[in-house]
């Protein structure tokens, strides 16, 4: 049952590694971006049926790293997707599909070799982890047939419902908070050569600095209000389901530091007349912590959280 | 029947002489009579800018069409033509065809690939239509020069990214802003690039004009003309406040706009971007107030850089206007070339429908018993095998023609194969001018500007050799009239077979 998820995982990172190439391409000037926008959208639209199936078969996406990511990168691509449909943001697909690539890539290779050896030859070993675990749709109190992979015992067995929208909501702002910071870099690149007045073949590609920065910190806001959301449903099931100073987990105290400084980003924009190049940059910076706090402090120095 | 072109343009003429041909729009009806009078030239269209002025002419002989259009144009410009002829280019056929092309796409203007020649193409285009003097030949030319025109413009970038100092402005605006509409302008001073950035920003962009000015009479007029609002200089740090693009060009002499008063607007902006844009010279705006943190500051320097820049760009994409030239161009020598077959299968049709005719009627009177539907019959089936005989050859020679391969060979076979030069139904018609492809290089692209007709017409003569002295054909004649032994004739029959294969394995 895991085999068509591992390929699934693989087909869709293949997919999304096309379209960033010809993103690419096209923003270097040899070709019309067109195809690779649509790759984009036949891409994620698969990822989708994946998702959708792997959910009707009881796999739940949350229990394994690999799993997260999958849907991260869903929710990434699907706001990139309406971004790009509402907005003048056109090279956006570019600057959006690298990080999601690259988190991809780099989940397949790292996760462990998954146990009962469901992987086909030559599919890079952990793959397989993407499907997470066998069993049926969760229920309240109900425990999954298996452990997940990457994990001895995962800490989210047995979880109801109430932490699988934990979960999602954490991953649905994470999504946000990466596409905002992809804007960032885009509102950088332009920025800078508005001011030393060099125009690359970029520039011309690049939308309009208001537009960039305007979605960049809609995003932002939309993502802060997530990870409130996710944070105030962690600590409604904190109590219940945990043993001990839960407050002292790292993850916890980590996504306590990444709401505090997006909060104090919003605030400096709202009240300061903050705006531009260094609400850009802090843009950036809120997204390494959040990345280091899912890749590192999760998976490592919190018993609790798988991610 | 060649096209050919005599004209000056900003590089081959001074205005000084340009100014005397200039054709203005009530005298282009005038002009085209005269031009149209002259004998060898079948159809003319004038077009006449402030950067060139060319007749493009339809004739059946280039020299003469040439020395007439050039005297006509040497008593306008009241020269003598000799000197007037150090200033003119002449292009015949695919040349000519290929100029009108660059014209239209913007490739020989002053300002590489401007936009307003487009529109100046059609007029004189227009114009010669509606005075009558546009044939089938122009129509045909001037309708594809058009079309290449837009092709080039949507198709490359050749005429994107502004080239002017006022558009760059305005483009400037749009990469920080995105959607200009509603947006204020300040326009401080009356410099005239400064007012016509103002102009397209509140005309394209849809922004509200402020005009600040030394003297607010001038600023009301000039806030007036565009719906905006004329303000004192001493308001000029709350009208920081308000507008989000500056542009500046006043002759003050020192800096009007200071770094500090900018970076006290900033702090009430609230961070919102300003773009300053300092055309005066000395320089209105403090230098200093560009690194400030949301501010783009430019000067006229800045502004040239990115003009040159642009020029560049669009310099790279003329390479690939060039190509796309070359394809049309072969496109409108396939047609030109359609066109002299036309009369020679027209000719045949008639020969053809003459005989049919008389055969019918004969072979009639000698069935007087038949009804009315049985004589129906007859025709339809004299008809069918009429038009069925004819059928290939005629697909063949348009066939053989439109690939570029000149009717060289194969019009002299045809008119000399069903007798098409005798007296009769079909008359004599005049030799074609000669294609770009002589027998050897059939097919083969013609080097530009290379008189290509006149190695037509060589090639042509040469051939004729025999036939030349012992009848003088008009037109270059076909060479065909010694016996078929003779050396002219040799290639005439032999050609058309060679021919014929050639263009099956074509069509396969």
């Amino acid at each position: 049952m895991q085999g068509w998820l591992a390929w699934g995982y693989v087909g869709i990172t293949l997919g999304y590694v096309a379209a960033a190439a010809w993103h690419a391409w096209a923003l270097a000037g040899f070709a019309r971006d067109g195809p690779a926008r649509w790759l984009v959208w036949v891409t994620w639209c698969a990822h989708t049926a994946l998702l959708g199936g792997a959910l009707a078969t009881g796999h739940i996406p949350f229990v394994s790293p690999q799993g997260s990511v999958f849907f991260l990168s869903w929710a990434w691509i699907l706001n990139g997707i309406l971004l790009e449909a509402l907005l003048p943001l056109r090279p956006l697909g570019a600057f959006m599909l690298p990080p999601v690539v690259v988190l991809l890539v780099l989940m397949a290779a790292g996760a462990p070799p998954a146990p009962g050896g469901a992987l086909a030859a030559g599919l890079p070993a952990g793959t397989a982890a993407g499907a997470g675990v066998l069993g049926p749709a969760p229920a309240p109190g109900q425990v999954p047939a298996a452990p997940a992979p990457g994990t001895a015992e995962s800490p989210l067995l047995g979880a109801g419902p109430w932490v699988w929208l934990h979960a999602t909501i954490a991953l649905l702002s994470y999504g946000a908070f990466g596409l905002a910071s992809a804007l960032a870099a885009m509102y950088l690149l332009q920025e800078r050569q508005l001011r030393v007045k060099a125009f690359s073949r970029l520039y011309r590609h690049l939308p309009a600095l208001e537009e960039m920065d305007r979605a960049c910190w809609w995003l932002v806001g939309s993502g802060f209000a997530l990870l409130t959301l996710a944070l105030a449903s962690g600590t409604l099931q904190a109590g219940r389901l945990w043993e001990g100073p839960w407050a002292r987990d790292g993850k916890v105290l980590a996504s306590a530091g990444v709401w505090l400084f997006y909060a104090a980003c919003l605030a400096l924009r709202a009240w300061a007349g903050w705006r531009g190049r260094r609400l850009a940059y802090l843009s950036l910076l809120g997204f390494a912590v959040i990345l280091v706090n899912y890749l590192v402090v999760g998976p490592h120095w919190s018993a609790r959280h798988v991610f | 029947m060649g096209v050919i072109v005599l004209g000056m343009n900003h590089r081959t003429a001074p205005v000084a002489v340009r100014e005397r041909l200039a054709v203005a729009g009530e005298g282009l009806p005038a002009a085209l009579a005269e031009l149209a009078a002259c004998p060898a030239l079948d159809e003319v269209v004038l077009l006449s800018t402030c950067n060139r002025v060319e007749v493009y002419a339809a004739a059946s002989h280039h020299g003469q069409g040439r020395r007439q259009v050039r005297d006509v144009l040497a008593r306008w410009a009241g020269m003598d033509p000799d000197r007037l002829e150090t200033y003119l280019y002449v292009r015949e056929d695919a040349a000519a065809a290929r100029h009108l092309f660059r014209v239209a796409a913007g490739l020989d203007s002053m300002v590489l690939g401007e936009s307003q020649i487009l529109g100046q193409v059609r007029e004189a285009y227009h114009g010669a239509a509606a005075a009558g003097t546009c044939g089938k030949v122009l129509h045909g030319l001037f309708q594809q020069a058009l079309a290449v025109g837009k092709r080039a413009r949507t198709e490359t970038a050749i005429s994107q990214h502004a080239v002017s100092v006022s558009y760059v402005a305005v483009e400037l605006a749009r990469k920080v802003f995105g959607h200009l509409d509603g947006r204020r302008v300040l326009l401080v001073g009356a410099g005239e690039t400064a007012e016509l950035a103002a102009r397209s920003l509140a005309e394209e962009g849809g922004c509200r004009l402020v005009v600040a000015n030394r003297t607010l009479e001038r600023g009301r007029q000039l806030a007036a003309a565009y719906g905006g609002e004329a303000v004192s200089l001493g308001e000029l740090p709350a009208a920081l406040d308000r507008c989000d693009v500056v542009i500046s060009s006043t002759g003050a002499g020192r800096p009007l706009i200071t770094a500090a008063m900018v970076r006290d607007a900033m702090r009430r902006r609230r961070g919102r971007p300003l773009l300053l844009v300092d055309i005066a010279v000395p320089r209105d705006i403090e230098p200093a107030a560009g690194r400030l943190d949301g501010v783009f500051l430019y000067d006229i320097d800045d502004l040239q850089a990115v003009v040159e820049a642009n020029l560049r760009l669009r310099r790279e994409e003329a390479a690939r206007v060039e190509a796309m030239i070359d394809d049309e161009v072969r496109g409108f020598e396939g047609w030109l070339h359609s066109l002299d077959v036309v009369p020679l299968i027209r000719s045949l049709r008639a020969k053809a429908e003459a005989m049919r005719q008389e055969e019918l009627a004969r072979a009639l009177r000698k069935l007087p018993h038949l009804s009315e539907r049985d004589r129906q019959v007859i025709d339809g089936l004299t008809r069918l095998i009429v038009n069925k005989l004819l059928n290939d050859p005629m697909v063949r020679l348009k066939e053989a023609v439109a690939g570029g391969r000149g009717p060289v060979y194969l019009d002299e076979a045809f008119t000399e194969l069903f007798a098409l030069d005798e007296p009769g139904p079909a008359g004599r018609r005049p030799a074609p001018q000669a294609g770009p492809a002589g027998a050897e290089s059939a097919g083969a692209e013609p080097a530009a500007g290379g008189p290509e007709g006149t190695a037509g017409r060589q090639a042509r003569r040469g051939q004729a050799a025999a036939g030349d002295g012992a009848e003088p054909a008009p037109g270059g004649g076909t060479g065909t009239a010694g016996p078929a032994g003779s050396a002219s004739g040799d290639p005439v029959l032999a050609l058309p077979r060679r021919r014929f294969g050639e263009s099956g394995s074509a069509r396969a």
